[in-house]
C-alpha cells in the first residue's frame, strides 16, 4: 500500500474513533467525481468550531505521530506531518466557499481508497464551489471543476450548486465555464 | 452564513467605527439578524465587539472591530469578486476530454481512483529519484 494511503488510514482511524466531522477535499477527491490527474497536496476539511475543540485535535494528531508544522490560531489552515512516513497533508479548518454545516456534512460521500480504507469525501457540489472559491484559483482548479460538470452531469443537485454557489460569491464563475 | 453578508458588514466595520445600531442603519437589515451574524462572526474571530464606556444610561454601546483574520477574509473576498476565469476555451475542452476518459474507465469497471493512486505514485517516485540525484 502507499505510504500515503497507510498514513490517510491512521489519520481517518483517528477521526473516527474520536467521532471529529472530516471530509477529502481537493485532489485526492476529484477521480472520484471529474478527471484523473496527479496531485502533491492532501487536505482535509476538519469540521472544528471552538479553541478547544482545535487544542483537543492538535493534542490528538500528536498522540498518534502527526505533528503540526504549520499552525496559527488565526489560521483556517494546519499544515501536519505524518513523521512515520513523512507525508505533509493540510487540514482546513475554514475550506474556501465551504459553510461547514449539517447540510454539508450530510452530503458527504463514503468511498472506497483501498481494500480496507473508507474515507469521507466532499460533495461534487460542494468540491465545485471549494474550488471556484479558492482565493488562489487557476486554470487547473477550473478545469478540475469542468470535468466534475462534464462527468457528473445527471447526477449534481443543481439547485444546491447554484445557491452555494451564490452564497459563496463565485455563481458568475460558474455559469461561465457551465457555458464554455 | 451567507459570505456576502460577513463582507458586507466587515466592509461597514472598516469604513468607519461603527457599533450595532449604525450597521442597522447602513444595512437596512433586521436588528436580529444583525445581531445573529455579529455573534456568529465574533465566534469565528472575524469580528470584536469592543464596548464603551459611556456615563449615560442604557444599554453599553459595543463599537465592531475587525480583527486580523477578518482583515485577511475581507481581502480574499475582494480578490475572488475581482478575478476573471482563467482557463481559455481550449483548456476547458481539455478537461471535458479527461472527464470523458475517466467515465470510460469506470464503465469498463475500472475504478479511477485505484488509476489515480499509481499515477501519482509514479510521479512521485520521479520526484524522489531526481532529487536525490541532485544530492548526488
Amino acid at each position: 500500500m502507499p505510504a500515503i494511503l497507510r498514513s490517510l488510514h491512521r489519520l481517518l482511524k483517528l477521526f473516527e474513533d474520536k467521532n471529529v466531522p472530516y471530509m477529502i477535499i481537493g485532489g485526492y477527491a476529484l477521480p472520484f467525481y471529474g478527471r484523473i490527474r496527479t496531485t502533491v497536496d492532501v487536505d482535509l476539511a476538519v469540521a472544528i468550531k471552538t479553541d478547544e475543540e482545535l487544542n483537543q485535535l492538535l493534542n490528538l494528531l500528536q498522540s498518534v505521530d502527526f505533528e503540526p508544522t504549520i499552525y496559527s490560531p488565526l489560521n483556517p489552515l494546519i499544515v501536519i506531518l505524518d513523521r512515520k512516513e513523512k507525508i505533509e497533508m493540510e487540514l482546513w479548518l475554514k475550506p474556501g466557499g465551504i459553510v461547514f454545516d449539517g447540510e454539508t456534512l450530510r452530503r458527504r460521500q463514503k468511498v472506497k481508497l483501498d481494500a480496507n480504507i473508507w474515507a469521507w469525501i466532499v460533495s461534487a457540489e460542494d468540491f465545485i464551489v471549494n474550488k471556484l472559491a479558492r482565493p488562489d484559483r487557476g486554470v487547473i482548479d477550473e478545469q478540475d471543476v469542468k470535468s466534475v460538470l462534464t462527468r457528473q452531469e445527471n447526477k449534481l443537485d443543481n439547485e444546491y450548486l447554484q445557491r452555494r454557489a451564490k452564497e459563496a460569491g463565485v455563481l458568475a464563475i460558474l455559469q461561465t465555464i457551465q457555458a464554455l | 452564513m451567507l459570505l456576502d453578508q460577513r463582507a458586507q458588514i466587515l466592509e461597514a466595520a472598516v469604513s468607519t467605527t461603527c457599533g450595532v445600531r449604525d450597521l442597522v442603519q447602513v444595512l437596512e437589515w433586521k436588528t436580529s439578524k444583525v445581531i445573529f451574524l455579529l455573534r456568529e462572526m465574533n465566534k469565528e474571530k472575524l469580528i470584536d465587539l469592543q464596548q464603551v464606556t459611556y456615563s449615560r444610561r442604557g444599554r453599553p454601546k459595543k463599537n465592531i472591530i475587525c480583527t486580523p483574520l477578518g482583515f485577511e477574509f475581507l481581502e480574499t473576498y475582494r480578490r475572488l469578486k475581482m478575478k476573471p476565469l482563467r482557463a481559455r476555451k481550449e483548456d476547458l475542452e481539455h478537461a471535458v476530454k479527461d472527464a470523458s476518459y475517466a467515465s470510460r474507465l469506470v464503465a469498463n469497471g475500472h475504478s479511477p481512483f485505484q488509476i489515480f493512486m499509481e499515477l501519482n505514485t509514479i510521479a512521485r517516485n520521479i520526484k524522489v529519484s531526481s532529487q536525490t540525484s541532485e544530492t548526488i
